[in-house]
């Protein structure tokens, strides 16, 4: 209390009490001496400075300016505003960025003899005055003379507001000037003071490039179609894809099988909403102006509806061309029925109602293309490939239509036929053809020397395969042999009396072959004898003795080298010499020479 | 929509206002409070740009009791402007430099016998000693300002006086 006291925080009536027992009371004096004291000592210490550029750099570090005398950015939009103690911000003359219209120009101030009624005859608009007269006055009696008095259009004394810093009005064409003239202000309010209907902002531009443009469409599009195929078969009839994604493709077949059933199946069991679908009506008795006999049995149409709705449009097979259904049904190529609900009927929905014979008409199926595929409403016409053939209309379901090919795709069957004869012509094609042509040998006797390396390459695996061939004339092939060698080498001295004692001949090192002809002299033999060796062919290679009479025929050559046999030609096809015949593996070369003997030695590389 | 931007600016500059008049008496009072003049800087900044953010009435009604709300707040809480960093982080962060407002605390930073007697009370015993007697904040002031009604602003007061009497009494004999 007495700290209370001594900050005067308390009542007048506890402080004078306090007062008259601290004169009594020097303990409670000398506390409060004491905590006035205290309080002085504390309120002694020391202030702390802070000067005008601190704070300024402080007050800019917060992000807050008090600096009054600097005018705002003039092109600042929240300028402060003179009178916004007085008006509220959406009441101001200026236009403000939350208003999409102008508000009315701010009323000038009321004169002693202004009143409601001469506002109201002056054209001047009075909402300003009555929004601030409201804000400050909660309750106001109306009044009722200002109400009724409705404003003229015209009053020459308006002008003298005119402002000329505003705009010009936008009046239209059919205004005259006098309006023109009386309403000075704003373009968005017109000649009646109230401010015109609000206009949305012009949208966005819009990308017009062509991939911009094609990006959108492509984004619309397919949220629409997203939007269909979520909502059309919850609770939605009227909406059908008839054509792009989701929606039946051109040939009749849905693209989204589910979806179409779901929807044929919902439309066949869903309650119709027409209260004549659940209004059974009595027999219909045919009368004068129905004719039961007008849909010819052989145009009934043998499509079997699914649902029991579809037996209550039957009455239409029984009413007369043109009385109900826009057409004429009986005529050539024309449809052969509609969609019409069973309000549509004219005598009810009694399935009894169309009698035996009446055809049964089912209502509207879902996809415009889907129904024109199982009616076969386009005639026979062709219109377009593969739009319209029995096997597209059984494979949707369509249990009529023109038969042209029973059973079968007919595209599947001319692609099979055009499969096949294109498979006979290659045939005939192929065996009446000419063999291709052999490649190129390089014969051996084009090599001048026997020493040659690339005279005997891919000649002899080349030639003998093109001999087998079925070509009429074969092409000739060189015919070699030991009266017609080729790449010669002539050896000897001319001896003679000499006979072959042995052929020896194997694997000479790693890539060689070496053939070893011992002779045995005579008692009169000089010299060595003469001996020729050349290839016959590419394989072959032929040795020719003069002189020289054969010991006999050779032993069997040792596989894994070049020589695959060795033999004595018999009877010699040279007279006068020997002729032993070396058939090799592939065409190699040779290098012959004599050694003492005499010995003949061979070397195939 | 009402465009409020429009309305926040002058309050901007009536609080802007207001703190340059109370600008030295909120830095003696965090000064004193926190024995720092430096921090005392950071705390009294701190709280103005909170006060900022108050709505507008508030600082209609509340005026300086206001300011000295938000920078008891930030002295209690320790909260910088600029915030410093916080956590690890920090340790491996290089620190920029701090934009230090120059105030004139010679006086204020010398530790005497009053000042020893202060540290030994709490933070809101000196603060309210402080509020009412550096300040000159009546109890409905300090009320706001340490968030308490006006009978506990004088009891507070009450015991603060006599605690920091009994204690300046033995540190000073």
């Amino acid at each position: 209390m007495l700290s209370s006291y001594l900050d005067s925080e308390l009542e007048p009536e506890r402080s004078g009490e306090l007062e008259a027992h601290l004169i009594g009371c020097t303990r409670c004096s000398t506390a409060l001496g004491y905590l006035r004291e205290e309080s002085q000592r504390i309120g002694s210490l020391s202030r702390v400075h802070v000067d005008d550029h601190a704070a300024h750099q402080l007050f800019a570090l917060v992000g807050i300016d008090e600096r009054e005398d600097e005018p705002p950015p003039p092109d600042s939009w929240h300028e402060e505003r003179p009178e916004a103690d007085d008006v509220e911000p959406w009441l101001e003359p200026q236009r403000a960025r939350a208003l999409p219209w102008q508000p009315l120009p701010k009323p000038q101030p009321m004169e002693p003899e202004h009143d409601m009624a001469d506002a109201a005859m002056s054209g001047e608009p009075s909402f300003v005055s009555e929004q601030e007269d409201l804000f400050e006055e909660p309750y106001r009696e109306p009044q009722p003379e200002a109400a009724e008095v409705e404003p003229e259009p015209a009053q020459p004394v308006a002008a003298e507001v005119h402002e000329p810093a505003l705009p010009e009005p936008i009046v239209p064409a059919a205004a005259s000037a006098e309006v023109a003239d009386d309403y000075p202000g704003d373009p968005d309010i017109d000649a009646t003071g109230y401010p015109a209907p609000f206009a949305p902002p012009e949208p966005r531009p819009v990308a017009t490039g062509g991939v911009g443009r094609f990006f959108n469409r492509v984004r619309d599009s397919v949220a629409v179609r997203f939007a269909l195929m979520r909502g059309a078969p919850a609770d939605e009839d009227a909406v059908q894809i008839v054509s792009g994604g989701g929606a039946p493709s051109w040939e009749g077949r849905p693209v989204h099988r589910g979806y179409m059933q779901r929807m044929e199946q919902r439309r066949w069991n869903a309650p119709s909403q027409h209260p004549a679908a659940h209004v059974e009506a009595p027999p219909i008795q045919p009368g004068p102006d129905v004719d039961m006999e007008h849909e010819a049995p052989g145009r009934a149409v043998p499509y079997t509806s699914r649902s029991p709705m579809t037996s209550t449009a039957t009455a239409l097979a029984t009413a007369p061309p043109d009385t109900h259904m826009g057409w004429d049904v009986s005529q050539p190529g024309g449809p052969a029925r509609t969609a019409v609900g069973p309000g549509d009927l004219p005598g009810g929905d009694h399935p009894e109602a169309a009698g035996p014979d009446a055809t049964e008409v089912h209502t509207a199926a879902p996809g415009r293309h889907m129904r024109t595929v199982t009616r076969g409403q386009n005639g026979g016409r062709f219109a377009g490939v593969g739009q319209f053939t029995t096997a597209v209309a059984r494979r949707t379901g369509a249990q009529h239509g023109p038969s042209v090919i029973g059973g079968v795709d007919r595209r599947l069957w001319i692609f099979g036929a055009a499969v096949v004869v294109l498979m006979l012509i290659g045939v005939l094609v192929g065996k009446a053809s000419s063999p291709l042509p052999a490649a190129t040998v390089t014969h051996p006797a084009q090599t001048p020397a026997v020493h040659a390396t690339s005279a005997p390459t891919a000649a002899p695996s080349v030639a003998p395969t093109t001999a087998p061939t079925s070509a009429p004339t074969p092409t000739p092939v060189p015919q070699g042999g030991p009266s017609a060698l080729t790449d010669v080498v002539d050896l000897g001295t001319g001896g003679t009396g000499f006979d072959v004692a042995g052929v020896r001949y194997g694997v000479n090192g790693p890539r060689g072959y070496r053939l070893v002809f011992d002779m045995n002299p005579g008692a009169r033999s000089t010299g060595a004898p003469d001996v020729r060796i050349g290839f016959g062919n590419a394989t072959t290679l032929y040795i020719e003795f003069a002189g020289t009479v054969a010991a006999g025929s050779p032993q069997p050559a040792p596989g894994g080298g070049v020589v695959t046999a060795l033999t004595l030609v018999q009877p010699s096809p040279v007279p006068g010499k020997i002729v032993y015949q070396i058939t090799l593996t592939h065409n190699v070369n040779f290098i012959a020479n004599y050694l003492d003997g005499p010995r003949l030695v061979i070397d195939l590389r | 929509m009402i465009n409020v931007s429009a309305n926040v600016q002058p309050e901007a500059r009536e609080l802007a206002g207001t703190a340059r008049q109370h600008l030295d008496a909120l830095a003696s009072y965090a000064t004193h409070l926190v024995y720092d003049p430096g921090d005392a800087v950071d705390f009294v900044t701190a709280g103005i740009y909170h006060a900022s953010r108050y709505p507008p009435a508030r600082l209609r009604q509340d005026g300086r009791a206001a300011l000295y709300r938000a920078v008891t707040r930030a002295c209690r809480q320790e909260l910088r402007y600029p915030p410093r960093p916080s956590g690890p982080k920090r340790l491996f962060q290089r620190r920029s430099p701090a934009a230090r407002i120059p105030v004139d605390a010679a006086g204020a930073a010398r530790m005497n016998t009053v000042k020893r007697s202060l540290a030994m009370l709490n933070f809101d015993r000196r603060a309210a000693l402080l509020l009412r007697d550096l300040s000159g904040l009546d109890y409905r002031e300090i009320s706001r300002v340490l968030e308490c009604s006006p009978d506990a602003t004088a009891r507070l007061i009450a015991g603060a006086r006599r605690e920091f009497g009994s204690i300046y009494r033995e540190i000073a004999i």
